[in-house]
């Protein structure tokens, strides 16, 4: 863990060195909260009478630490350009309903911005209040992005009904951890559930039941990707999924370069399904199950071009993303006119809403 | 002895013998900030005045909602545990910078990390969720959401003799601020903020200009009208106060039915808020609720009966408030009964929002007066044509219209 840490360190030195060619004008950070307990339990769980502090979905202490961390690395690495002080009016930060990502976005937030000089307004607490704001789970198409949209709701339960997407459920894996579950699962996302709560609780040091062995635990961990990866199977769901998000950040972008005011720091805390849909739309990744803290930035830079960095934990070395078809320095109208595909005009409208 | 003291100790803090404290609900305004918006002739207009961007918090804010959160830790230490559980507070704010900020920077006092909470040793702060609705959505805290019934209520009260008395009495005094000021200051809601606007500048030990020394002292009874305003009238108070009246009722309630794990509620908010819940009960003495002013209510009891204690702490000491029809130690039931024209449920908002039947238009009186003018006029058509048929000859075909009242 500190050998990680120290290296996550090194990485980021070498990185900050190597990435401060062109002044960044703008910046675009999406994060997932840190470790979390289990949401739920399943049947057979030796640790379905564990006290897990916090509460079930709840951030653990470790957790807290990790994306704290994560704001001072973040610090370190846009030193150069971030502000002296924080400014509420120069900061955005929306955060997904549910408490872990409200926390979790506070907590990048103290270490992006500890107070200096004559912000300190407590001696003894160098930490200072940001406001922190989101809209309710059925309301969002940005972060959650679980608003209701008809003509994605169709074309996803479409989806699940070919023959090679449930084929996906029928193999020997599923039989096999039903039983050990004693869960009925049925889906893709029932196996998602269950390989999770296995995670965290080997993360938390819990030992797993014997079955849980890494064999079967990295081939549920593929199926968890799989799940992830499905919502946005298709041009279509790319873009009323991750797509809201990536127009959200053009158009803020496009406005910046255009002088219009603009927040310059952009921080959004969400989950690990936002973070793949957002990859897949920009069709940076085929499946992935991002780790706690992991984090995608888009820099938007002084020439007009943009870089998009991922990070798939919150120690994570920073990698460069490259897009398919506009490799080195892609302008924003480079990087349009490639996505316009998947940016929808009118959302609410071509949901069918 | 001890036993004495614990007793003695018990009644301080309890106010009665055998009395549990059984909720709290906390409602307090945001600390210390910079103006809104300032006027547009005012000389301290330039951001470069203010250490913050305009009506954000300042450090002095933060200090006061921490010191607030210190001592609401102290006065619940015994009923709130020290360790953080989101079974235990729900805390809301309206969705603005300062409300959420002083809401973070009082949980930073409530709330300081017990040993298994500190998660960076140099730290003594956790984060600690705050629930929030975006401002166009908010009916039950923020009171922006669109009411078309509270917009013609309040209309018309400013068309009642009293407020276009006070028009006409203070017309010289509204001239005079909207020529010196550049704004238009025509309402006792823009002098409101004119006076808001002032009152922080002198708060910055920033020098007014000598119009607004000499016109500030009276604008203050208007400013502080201003706010009774809002909540005027019982109706005008259930539209607005109203989802938050109903949703303190349910929460005690559910307390008492003990079917609410939640010890407290704390709900981060405005001046207007404040001024707002102490209006709907007949409390409000006219005056600008201060920085981190604060309403609690706490309801205590036994098993037989139960009653609400109102405070309202707009200075170091908590004062207790006692309602016209009630005694201090208001029973729980009675408080709801007297609360009863106020309270509205948050799923019926939306329907008292809106003037169906009550738009004048639609009402059958105007449909029908509506509908003997078209009828009045369409005859008059119609003659005309007759009579120019039949009187060809003549031009002078003027022809009289009945008027309406004889239709």
């Amino acid at each position: 863990m500190k050998h990680f840490q120290i290296l996550g360190v090194l990485l980021f030195m070498f990185f900050s060195v190597n990435s401060e060619k062109s002044a960044i004008k703008q910046l675009h950070i999406f994060f997932r909260h840190g470790e979390r307990n289990p949401t739920h339990l399943y049947k057979n769980d030796p640790y379905i009478n564990h006290t897990w502090s916090g509460g079930l979905g709840g951030l653990t202490n470790r957790g807290k630490y990790q994306i704290f961390y994560l704001g001072q690395q973040l610090k370190k690495h846009y030193k150069s350009f971030l502000p002296k002080y924080y400014y509420a009016d120069n900061v955005t930060c929306l955060s997904s309903y549910s408490d872990r990502c409200k926390m979790s976005a506070q907590l990048l937030n103290a270490g992006l911005f500890p107070p200096i000089d004559e912000q300190i307004w407590n001696s003894e607490l160098l930490w200072q209040p940001v406001p922190i704001k989101y809209i309710p789970r059925n309301d969002d198409n940005l972060i959650v992005m679980r608003k209701q949209c008809k003509v994605y709701d169709k074309a996803y339960s479409d989806m699940l009904n070919l023959e090679e997407v449930k084929n996906l459920t029928k193999t020997k894996i599923f039989d096999d951890v039903r039983k050990y579950t004693g869960e009925e699962i049925k889906t893709l996302e029932d196996m998602e559930f269950i390989f999770n709560t296995l995670d965290i609780e080997q993360v938390q040091n819990l030992t797993l039941p014997s079955w849980a062995t890494i064999e079967i635990l990295k081939e549920m961990k593929k199926i968890a990707a799989k799940n992830l990866a499905l919502y946005t199977e298709t041009k279509l769901m790319k873009r009323l999924k991750g797509g809201v998000f990536v127009k959200r950040v053009l158009d803020s972008m496009k406005n910046c370069i255009n002088n219009k005011k603009q927040p310059t720091i952009n921080l959004y805390a969400g989950h690990d399904v936002s973070l793949v849909h957002i990859l897949r739309t920009l069709d940076l990744v085929d499946t992935i199950k991002p780790g706690f803290g992991a984090t995608l930035i888009m820099e938007l830079h002084e020439d007009s071009t943009l870089k998009v960095f991922y990070m798939d934990s919150y120690n994570d070395v920073m990698q460069e993303q490259i897009f398919k078809s506009c490799a080195k320095s892609c302008s924003i109208n480079d990087f349009e006119n490639i996505y316009h595909g998947v940016l929808p005009l009118d959302w609410e409208k071509e949901c069918d809403n | 002895m001890a036993f004495i003291f614990i007793l003695v100790l018990n009644f301080l803090i309890f106010g009665s013998f055998g009395d549990e404290l059984k909720g709290v609900v906390v409602i307090y305004r945001h600390g210390d900030r910079t103006p809104v918006d300032p006027y547009p002739n005012d000389p301290y207009r330039n951001s470069s005045y203010w250490p913050v961007g305009f009506g954000q918090l300042i450090n002095k804010g933060k200090l006061r909602h921490l010191e607030l959160g210190r001592w609401l830790r102290n006065r619940y230490k015994n009923y709130l545990p020290e360790i953080y559980n989101a079974n235990d507070i729900h805390i809301q704010s309206t969705d603005v910078d300062r409300t959420l900020m002083s809401a973070e920077a009082n949980l930073a006092g409530l709330y300081p990390p017990m040993a298994s909470q500190k998660f960076d040793k140099n730290l003594t702060w956790q984060p600690i969720p705050i629930h929030t609705i975006p401002e166009k959505m908010d009916a039950l805290l923020a009171g922006k959401k669109e009411c078309a019934k509270y917009t013609e209520l309040r209309n018309a009260l400013f068309k009642t003799p009293y407020f276009r008395n006070i028009s006409r009495k203070y017309h010289d005094l509204f001239a005079y601020l909207t020529v010196k000021s550049g704004n238009k200051v025509t309402t006792l809601e823009k002098l409101e903020y004119l006076y808001n606007t002032l009152l922080i500048e002198t708060f910055f030990n920033y020098t007014l200009p000598t119009w607004a020394q000499s016109a500030f002292k009276k604008m203050e009874p208007l400013a502080f009208l201003s706010f009774a305003t809002q909540t005027y009238t019982p109706e005008l108070a259930r539209l607005k106060s109203g989802p938050l009246f109903d949703q303190i009722i349910n929460y005690f309630q559910s307390r008492i039915d003990q079917s609410e794990s939640k010890k407290m509620m704390v709900y981060s908010a405005h001046d207007t808020t404040i001024a707002n819940l102490l209006n709907s009960m007949g409390l409000f003495e006219y005056h600008s609720p201060p920085y981190a002013s604060t309403v609690i209510f706490e309801l205590r009891g036994n098993n037989s009966t139960n009653y609400l204690n109102i405070f309202y702490k707009n200075s170091t000491e908590p004062q207790n408030m006692t309602l016209k029809t009630c005694s201090f130690n208001c029973n729980f039931k009675m408080f709801v009964q007297i609360m009863s024209p106020v309270a509205l449920p948050l799923s019926q908002w939306e329907q008292a929002c809106s003037n169906d039947g009550t738009n004048w238009y639609l009402q059958p009186f105007y449909i029908y007066i509506f509908g003997m003018v078209i009828f009045v006029l369409f005859a008059a058509i119609v003659l005309k044509m007759l009579l120019n048929l039949v009187n060809k000859k003549t031009d002078s075909s003027y022809i009289q219209l009945p008027n309406e009242e004889e239709a």
